[in-house]
């Protein structure tokens, strides 16, 4: 899920200066309630850079009474970032939050409750379901869709044609999948069939989930604060883990899926040795900008016979607690849900959450756009408290099973890889 | 860490410095004058010493309080702390993350220990003379020493890169290895990249504390042994080594408490991986705190890691101890 768009080196220097600002003194400025226009602060991470940007300045110029200052921090720390400044009282008024993490936040009280307020949203049931429930906790609303996401499989339709197989025919079940990255891998010793990022959790929690899902399993159960781990007990999660096992002790996926921590992916595909490799929306303008002379597709991530899921992500936007302008806060949230904000949004490398303007307009753009829009509206995502520790951390028991179960020399691997990642994930929510 | 060492080695040369001359108590003096003139004194030294005493206090008792304290909650990064006794002790038997870590770390500890101690002891032979030059050798050797440990990890990461590093290449020439190794793919290379990276680092300051015990072996005692028909290995053994008690101990205590503590080169090298294999007790203490936010739990960890090291050291300084 790591975007890297770099940022322009002015608007760093100004992220950098703002951020300062913003743990010096609530806010620079933006004295509020002696007449002058609010000043709200929105935190945002650095790769989401490229959108933020046109969202907040379309905002400011329509606008008087309320104005927005974009901080951006980086995204690797986004969360204790956030979570340090929150805790000290020096939070922004508004965080948009990649949306795994927001129950996490919902949970803690530093969120402020809209419930009331988004009764009168005109129309809140066409905005993005994954979203609106990581937003939701305990039936109290705390954040509103920002941003989407979709994971798919992108492949090169070059390789297809040069295997032998059909472009406009991508695999819809495992036995065609891992037969196109066989015959794919045959091309030549270069040439690979498959690649992920074996050593990035938020990558995997991205695009292998969806194969766990499409087999029919999950990864946690639950309500948010009371989800509990089932990786150890699904089928179908063994059933994955085996699939990229063959996929990578058969030589199908690239030598370097097992040390990338997602650096590496999307240059990779851009050399065109790459048969197939799961990722989302942002990757399309960026293989189409970056790497002009690759031909690919996408196509849903498939399920073993037949089917597909996807992994809805993106963010959602909130107010913190501690924000003084809750109104004003509140007026950016409202306008940044509108159909027509998010179809201009949607232009920018996101998919829209508004899933009228997700299957109308931005499906209209092209199929890839279409098929992104068809997943973002039918995708899951993972509802936990402790999802940066059960999943996204460079050590979560999800990392690790994936290292191990995927990449272990031994032929139980799989097997002893989701009994530990149950123990560990149980052992986590345990402790609290 | 390099703060702890820092006030090890000040506690230790306070402790070895000769105790400043008592003056010659007065013969015929009132006892009452020379009574309230030792309280002055020790009055004037307080306040001296009181500085010191400040800094110890705000940056060393209160944190160490403060986590104590903080592993008897449950205490999130967000939200209010709660009371939950003993609890958080109790999850680290159930905790295998942190029991492997703590089985690699002490595995890490045993392997570069004597490798430190014997390659640090072999440089510090052959600069314990004044001779031309070795002022070079001397310096080339501790260089490495002053450099962060972040910055180091990141020259041998990228070093030992498989694409654009410099070992894959040597070691192709030397027809020692026949195409690039993934060094982070696998516990063991991982592992040994790290140590290469430590021991450049960290020997030349080994180097120089058992020279500076070498410097302080007479040479007399040698040239007796050697006249009394000693030979050369057994004056080393015998005689030398012996002698070097006392600087081989603090050399162990530093390399066993910097082992223990491992991080930076961890963190930015493996990142604990494949698979936490290479995750040691510090980067799991991290990660439960930072990531996890569980930080009533992360200090629980770190009391229990300041209990362990106090007993290793103890035991070491035992075993070490002058017998006479």
């Amino acid at each position: 899920m790591s975007r890297s768009a770099p940022p322009r080196r002015g608007a760093r220097l100004v992220a950098a200066l703002l951020a300062v600002c913003a743990l010096a003194v609530t806010g620079c400025g933006g004295g509020g309630d002696q007449g002058g226009p609010v000043t709200l602060d929105l935190w945002a991470r650095s790769d989401q850079a490229g959108f933020m940007e046109d969202i907040v300045d379309a905002f400011n110029s329509a606008h008087d009474d309320v104005q927005v200052e974009l901080t951006l921090l980086p995204a690797t720390n986004f969360v204790q970032k956030l979570g340090v400044a929150v805790a000290s009282d020096a939070g922004p008024d508004l965080a948009s939050i990649d949306l795994v993490y927001v129950p996490f936040f919902a949970s803690s009280g530093v969120l402020a409750d809209i419930t009331e307020r988004s009764e009168g949203l005109p129309d809140i049931d066409a905005l993005s379901a994954p979203h609106l429930d990581q937003g939701t906790y305990q039936d109290r609303r705390y954040a509103l869709p920002f941003t989407g996401e979709a994971s798919l499989l992108f492949y090169n339709k070059d390789l297809f044609r040069q295997a032998g197989l059909d472009p406009a025919q991508p695999p819809r079940d495992w036995e065609e999948f891992t037969e196109a990255a066989r015959r794919i891998s045959d091309l030549g010793e270069d040439v690979h069939g498959y690649h992920f990022s074996g050593r990035c959790g938020g990558c995997n929690v991205f695009t292998l989930s969806p194969f766990i899902w499409a087999a029919g399993g999950n990864v946690v159960e639950g309500e948010a604060g009371e989800e509990r781990p089932v990786v150890g007990e699904d089928p179908a999660v063994t059933r994955a883990l085996e699939l990229y096992r063959t996929l990578w002790h058969d030589g199908l996926t690239a030598p370097q899926a097992a040390a990338d921590t997602g650096a590496q992916a999307l240059a990779l595909f851009g050399s065109g040795r790459i048969g197939m490799y799961p990722t989302g929306a942002f990757a399309l303008d960026e293989i189409r900008s970056t790497y002009p002379d690759v031909d690919f597709g996408v196509t849903p991530i498939p399920g073993p016979e037949g089917g597909s899921s996807s992994f809805t992500g993106g963010d959602d936007i909130a107010i913190t607690s501690g924000s003084d302008h809750q109104d004003a806060a509140w007026t950016f949230m409202e306008w940044s849900v509108r159909p027509d904000v998010q179809e201009m949004i949607s232009g920018l490398g996101t998919v829209p959450i508004h899933t009228e303007v997700a299957l109308g307009p931005y499906s209209e753009r092209g199929p890839e756009y279409a098929t992104l829009a068809e997943a973002l509206v039918n995708g899951r995502t993972i509802r936990s408290v402790q999802e940066n520790a059960l999943f996204n951390a460079g050590t979560s028991p999800w990392a690790t099973m994936i290292a191990r179960g995927v990449f272990g020399e031994s032929p139980d691997s799989v097997e002893r890889a989701v009994a530990e990642a149950q123990d560990a994930m149980a052992n986590i929510l345990s402790r609290g | 860490m390099t703060r702890r060492r820092g006030g090890t080695v000040a506690a230790r040369s306070a402790s070895s410095s000769p105790s400043p001359p008592t003056p010659a108590a007065p013969t015929r003096a009132p006892r009452r004058r020379a009574e309230g003139l030792a309280r002055r004194r020790s009055l004037t030294g307080l306040l001296l010493i009181s500085p010191a005493l400040l800094l110890v206090a705000v940056f060393f008792l209160a944190p160490l309080g403060l986590t104590v304290w903080m592993s008897f909650h449950k205490w999130p990064l967000l939200g209010t702390p709660e009371w939950s006794g003993f609890d958080n002790y109790a999850a680290i038997p159930g905790d295998r993350t942190f029991l492997d870590a703590l089985g690699y770390t002490v595995l890490y500890t045993v392997i570069i220990t004597p490798l430190l101690l014997f390659i640090g002891l072999g440089l510090a032979f052959l600069v314990r003379d004044q001779r031309r030059g070795v002022g070079i050798f001397r310096t080339v050797w501790f260089l490495p020493y002053v450099f962060g440990f972040a910055s180091s990890a990141y020259l041998f990461l990228w070093l030992f890169d498989s694409s654009v590093g410099f070992v894959d290449p040597v070691l192709m020439d030397l027809g020692l290895t026949d195409a690039p190794v993934q060094w982070m793919n696998s516990a063991d290379t991982a592992t040994m990249a790290v140590i290469v990276m430590v021991v450049w680092k960290v020997v030349g300051f080994q180097m120089l504390l058992l020279m500076a015990g070498l410097q302080s072996v007479p040479d007399e005692v040698n040239e007796a042994a050697l006249m009394d028909g000693s030979g050369r290995w057994s004056t080393l053994l015998r005689i030398t080594l012996p002698l070097l008690r006392r600087h081989v101990a603090l050399v162990l205590v530093f390399s066993v408490s910097g082992s223990m503590l491992a991080f930076e080169q961890f963190f930015i090298m493996t990142g604990g991986g494949p698979g936490n294999e290479t995750l040691t007790v510090v980067n799991w203490i991290y990660n439960s705190s930072f990531a996890n936010f569980q930080l009533g739990y992360g200090s629980a960890l770190s009391v229990l890691l300041l209990v362990l090291l106090m007993i290793v050291n103890g035991i070491q300084l035992f075993l070490l101890r002058e017998r006479d």
